[in-house]
């Protein structure tokens, strides 16, 4: 699960995200200034979330399994995880959802494709928030906390004496008081019918005696009254402000009044006898279930008539609520399918359990209209005491086709765009890194030239040949250096073309070689070329060339002061070449990155050294249809070894 | 007149220090060279101390910014004037942010180099240079 090394002091950044490549995408984005951990589904994440207590949290929405609004529930049900903020990443057409979402705890979200720019200042924003929060709240000043607070709850604090010395915006618009007019008064005189003061002073005064009371740290449903009069249900959670002293407590309160409306909305005989079997809780939690879910969802009875269905099932099947409960189940159903649909639900229906455990069929169904639709249908039963329901899910195909199409859009103009952004940032990079490069020969050059005109100038003995080879010399380096990024520029445009000649490895490495006799002697060295006689093959000789230079100058740059080895051989059709230094080697972490095109993490550090010759030379010998390898311990040194085919193979010309 | 101290060049780059030797040496200054901070410190460690160091910012393996925090570990060795050699604006800021004042950007410029290396290695009253 863990993506980034732990760094302590860093906040903790969780991706809940199923697709892969958006996951590396973002975590890349994020990875320098968070420690960021990963989850590929909502369920995975809900346990993270517990075991990590992260800064934010970053979900998408469509996942398999738990998807992102039953996370942003299951998240927001946990009061340990109340002051992690949460950001959504949606679709475009995802606006109804978006809005449920905030209203159900989530705290922002961004639109796909987003920008990086974008998602980076919002994690930024959130994480500050979330950071600025958890520090006042932990020092106790909850009234500066709330500031924070996306409040959606109404937020209302009391001191030990009951008065109340916080009441928020939401708590204003839910009871109808204005905050200078709370502020100071009992709570109990005004949110708290009559009925119940009695009972909320006592439970205050016992909690201060003993520290326990039945409603801290819990949710607890209750009725409160408004300024007006009336009574509203409302949910609570309370708790004391940590080391307050004397005892100061905060309560989040939430309106349940339209919830309960939509409860009262449950109609139907049958059901009607189980609401009243049930906790009118659980009856609540289910009805809300089924309003929640994603999917149309019929119940149906043991005879197959139609109990209720949710308002996604209306929309699905375009019939009123009250067309389809009591009537058969069939009604749903083409009639040219009915008869072999009634055979096979009064088989399930007699004995559920003889049925795939989770059975998901799929069906055609048919609308109040008559036209057609596919559908995936899921079926569950439920015991009940007046017998068996059967759950059923079903999913618009046709709708979901659509969306999973959308998806897949959006993540691949995602992925563009991001590629495209982080195509600048490699460009912006490599104009620096080529600066750098090309000023080191340049300045060397100005330098000889400046004391060559001295020289001439003062009239000094000075060997003016030697001073002009200097010159010459950083005028080749210069030369090479553009030579090498026309390559780049024709790697990346695909139009390196090799000229395959006739030579002898051995014989080109041996030049190589000597060419660098000066340079290994001044970096102390010793460089052999070992070959078991001559390695003829049709490669291009010039490029091949620049290979093993590049190799050995890599040798000797991370390898001064000890032995270099060229060893050219030849077995099973191919010719490899190999430069072994014996100097500070390559950590394995690293080894992966050194062929990238760019590697910033040690280009930061050290230019010039890997820089694009590995990634040049790789293009070069990949081109030729050959493979490039290393092996290296740290401290001990490193083997780069090319493999060639004797010849170039067909369409193996062109670079990648 | 007190004895010429002379500069002290790490650079991981030979080319750079042997221009930079040979302009010096023109102008009658001795230099010493070290091709990275590790060989610049054993250097310091078993010499007389230089003038100045003239030091290059971006160095394998052991790179300016970690010379500089070797360096100031060492009491005797801490006092020695530094000089930042670089072609990159932003390592210069890094530079700066060490305390480190005295840049020179690449392409040097020959008068400023020659400028801080008279300033530090002649001794009071030494003659100038001849031209």
């Amino acid at each position: 699960m863990a993506r980034t090394p732990e760094r302590p002091g860093v906040p903790v950044v969780l991706l809940v995200e199923d697709d892969a490549r958006v996951r590396e995408l973002i975590v890349r984005s994020l990875a320098a200034d968070y420690q960021v951990e990963t989850a590929a589904d909502g369920r995975e994440g809900v346990a993270a979330a517990e075991a990590l207590r992260p800064n934010l949290i970053i979900t998408d929405l469509r996942m398999p399994g738990l998807s992102g609004d039953e996370l942003v529930r299951k998240v927001r049900a946990e009061p340990e995880l109340d002051t992690i903020p949460i950001l959504v990443l949606t679709a475009h057409e995802d606006e109804a959802l978006r809005v449920r979402l905030l209203s159900e705890g989530a705290q922002d979200y961004v639109t796909k494709p987003f920008m990086i720019g974008e998602l980076r200042a919002r994690v930024r924003n959130l994480v500050d928030v979330q950071r600025a929060r958890a520090l006042l709240l932990d020092r106790g000043a909850a009234r500066e906390a709330a500031i924070f607070e996306v409040a959606l709850d109404a937020i209302v604090s009391m001191d030990h004496r009951g008065l109340v010395t916080e009441f928020n915006p939401a708590a204003e618009r839910i009871f109808g008081y204005a905050r200078a007019e709370a502020i100071g008064r009992a709570l109990g005189d005004l949110i708290i019918p009559p009925s119940l003061r009695p009972a909320h002073e006592h439970g205050l005064r016992h909690y201060l005696a003993t520290g326990e009371g039945p409603l801290v740290g819990k949710r607890t449903e209750l009725t409160a009254v408004r300024k007006d009069g009336t009574e509203l249900p409302i949910e609570v959670s309370i708790c004391r402000i940590p080391a307050s002293d004397p005892a100061t407590f905060t309560g989040f309160l939430r309106d349940l009044t339209e919830t309960k409306r939509s409860a009262a909305a449950l109609r139907s005989a049958e059901m009607r006898a189980a609401t009243a079997e049930l906790s009118w809780q659980a009856a609540q939690r289910f009805r809300r279930l089924l309003e929640s879910a994603p999917d149309a969802m019929v119940i149906v009875d043991a005879r197959a008539v139609i109990v209720d269905v949710n308002a996604q099932a209306t929309r699905l099947f375009r019939f009123e609520r009250a067309e389809l409960v009591g009537q058969d189940v069939e009604i749903l159903i083409p009639p040219r399918y009915r008869e072999v649909h009634r055979a096979e639900r009064s088989a399930y229906l007699r004995a559920p359990e003889d049925g795939p455990p989770s059975s998901v069929l799929k069906l055609r169904g048919v609308r109040k209209d008559g036209s057609e639709v596919p559908i995936e249908v899921s079926l569950s039963p439920i015991e009940m005491e007046e017998g068996v329901v059967a759950v059923a899910a079903i999913r618009d195909l046709s709708d979901r086709k659509r969306a999973e199409k959308v998806e897949r859009e959006l993540i691949r103009e995602q992925t563009i765009r991001i590629a495209a952004e982080e195509a600048v940032q490699i460009r912006d990079d490599f104009v620096a890194i080529a600066g750098h490069e090309l000023k080191t020969p340049l300045a060397a050059m100005l330098l000889h030239v400046q004391v060559l005109l001295r020289t001439v100038r003062a009239k000094q003995p000075v060997d003016l040949g030697s001073q002009i080879e200097k010159i010459i010399r950083s005028g080749a380096r210069l030369q090479k250096l553009v030579d090498q990024l026309l390559d780049v520029s024709r790697i990346s445009a695909g139009r390196l073309q090799l000229e395959p000649v006739a030579c002898d490895l051995s014989v080109l490495a041996r030049e190589v070689a000597d060419r660098f006799t000066e340079a290994s002697a001044r970096a102390n060295c010793e460089v052999s070329v070992r070959s078991a006689g001559a390695v003829d093959g049709l490669w291009d000789r010039a490029h091949l060339e620049s290979v093993i230079a590049n190799l050995l100058a890599n040798a000797i740059k991370f390898g001064p002061g000890k032995p270099i080895d060229i060893i050219v051989s030849r077995a099973d059709g191919r010719a490899t070449v190999s430069v072994t230094d014996r100097g500070i080697g390559i950590a394995p972490a690293e080894r992966s990155r050194l062929f990238q095109r760019f590697e910033r993490a040690i280009a930061a550090r050290e230019y010039g050294g890997f820089g694009l010759g590995l990634w040049i030379c790789r293009n070069i010998v990949e081109a030729a249809g050959g493979t490039i390898e290393i092996e290296s311990e740290p401290e001990r040194g490193s083997t780069f070894s090319v493999h060639l085919p004797m010849e170039p193979r067909e369409g193996s010309r062109a670079a990648k | 007149m007190p004895p010429s101290k002379l500069v002290l060049i790490i650079d991981d780059d030979s080319d750079i220090r042997e221009a930079i030797r040979d302009l010096l040496t023109v102008e009658g200054i001795d230099a010493a060279e070290a091709r990275d901070g590790s060989s610049g410190l054993e250097y310091l460690r078993a010499n007389l101390p230089p003038g100045v160091i003239l030091l290059d910012w971006n160095m394998a393996p052991m790179n300016g910014a970690a010379f500089m925090s070797e360096l100031s570990r060492d009491a005797a060795l801490s006092r020695i004037p530094v000089v930042v050699v670089t072609a990159d604006a932003r390592a210069g800021q890094t530079a700066r942010a060490q305390g480190l004042s005295t840049l020179l950007m690449k392409p040097i410029d020959p008068e400023q180099l020659l400028e801080i290396a008279r300033r530090h290695c002649n001794g009071e009253g030494s003659s100038p240079p001849p031209r």
